[in-house]
């Protein structure tokens, strides 16, 4: 089935069409969304939300861009409100903790990619906690390059970018990781 | 190798650890979780959840409750007032009965 008739038959409400397209995509959304939110219970939970998504919205698609484009955005757009969803529970549990109700947010906790090579697993972990200090924006070039093996111009139609602000999203993206690593060496010793 | 150099490698060999990684995969069974989730959601709740999760339901009764608080301050103010007329009355009642008052001791006084 090509992209077209599947698009037209996940809009008549297909169910056979909806199979095919979660079973096509679904190791493309969890990878995504696994490299952003670094836990792989939340990663299966959002990378169902991201389908409910595509199902109900599949009617207002009009194939301005490629469909796996479009899961991308959704899959990317999920998992940052889910981060921002996040960070706002840890400023409110620190304010908490601060004026004395309630115990302060734990620290975040040591996440192993399972596609990482066994001799880099611990330099992994530290890139991937180094990644949680990143800009969204850069962040996601990052994640999409590196962990999804994209090319710079499929991140930009995903990011609704040029290619030249991919690269330079990159080229920000590894300076600040540097820093932070940096930073992480020298805490550490 | 200066401790700057080797800061660097290191710094470099975190930095490219993700390369060659395999893509991670969606858990064994994804597709069926996923249909059970989407028929759980899609199930209408019970017409009493309905009914009382509407946000008129909410909007009256917090409506309700700001309505009894402003009745229950308005009728204790109301009997506080009533309270204190009372005893200033109470307390002039008794000294007028006993006489009580600045003059009548210094009367009394002088009579005797």
């Amino acid at each position: 089935m090509n992209e077209q008739a599947l698009i037209l038959s996940l809009q008549k409400g297909d169910q056979q069409a909806f199979k095919l397209l979660v079973e096509t995509w679904q190791h493309m959304v969890y990878n995504t969304v696994l490299g952003i939110v670094q836990n792989s219970e939340e990663a299966e939970d959002l990378s169902q939300e991201v389908f409910i998504q595509v199902y109900q919205s599949i009617k207002s698609f009009r194939g301005e861009a490629k469909l796996s484009t479009w899961i991308y955005r959704i899959a990317v757009t999920k998992s940052l409100d889910a981060e921002r969803k996040k960070k706002a529970k840890k400023r409110f549990a620190f304010l908490k903790s601060s004026i004395g109700l309630g115990e302060q947010a734990e620290e975040p906790i040591h996440f192993d990619h399972p596609g990482v090579q066994l001799d880099k697993k611990e330099e992994a972990a530290i890139l991937f906690r180094a990644m949680q200090q990143l800009a969204e924006n850069q962040r996601i070039a990052f994640v999409l390059i590196k962990t999804e093996g994209l090319s710079y111009q499929e991140v930009a139609d995903i990011m609704q970018l040029t290619v030249k602000s991919v690269e330079a999203l990159m080229h920000r993206a590894k300076e600040n990781l540097r820093k932070h690593i940096h930073q992480y060496y020298n805490g550490s010793q | 190798m200066t401790n700057k150099e080797k800061q660097q490698r290191v710094t470099e060999d975190i930095l490219n650890s993700l390369d060659n990684m395999q893509k991670a995969e969606a858990p064994a069974f994804f597709y069926t979780r996923l249909q059970a989730r989407m028929e759980r959601e899609a199930e209408p709740a019970s017409p009493f959840w309905q009914w009382v999760t509407k946000p008129v339901f909410a909007m009256a009764t917090l409506s309700l409750l700001i309505l009894l608080n402003v009745a229950a301050i308005n009728s204790y103010r109301k009997t506080n007032m009533q309270e204190v007329v009372m005893e200033a009355n109470g307390i002039q009642g008794f000294a007028q009965e006993y006489q009580l008052t600045v003059s009548s001791v210094y009367m009394d006084k002088s009579n005797r």
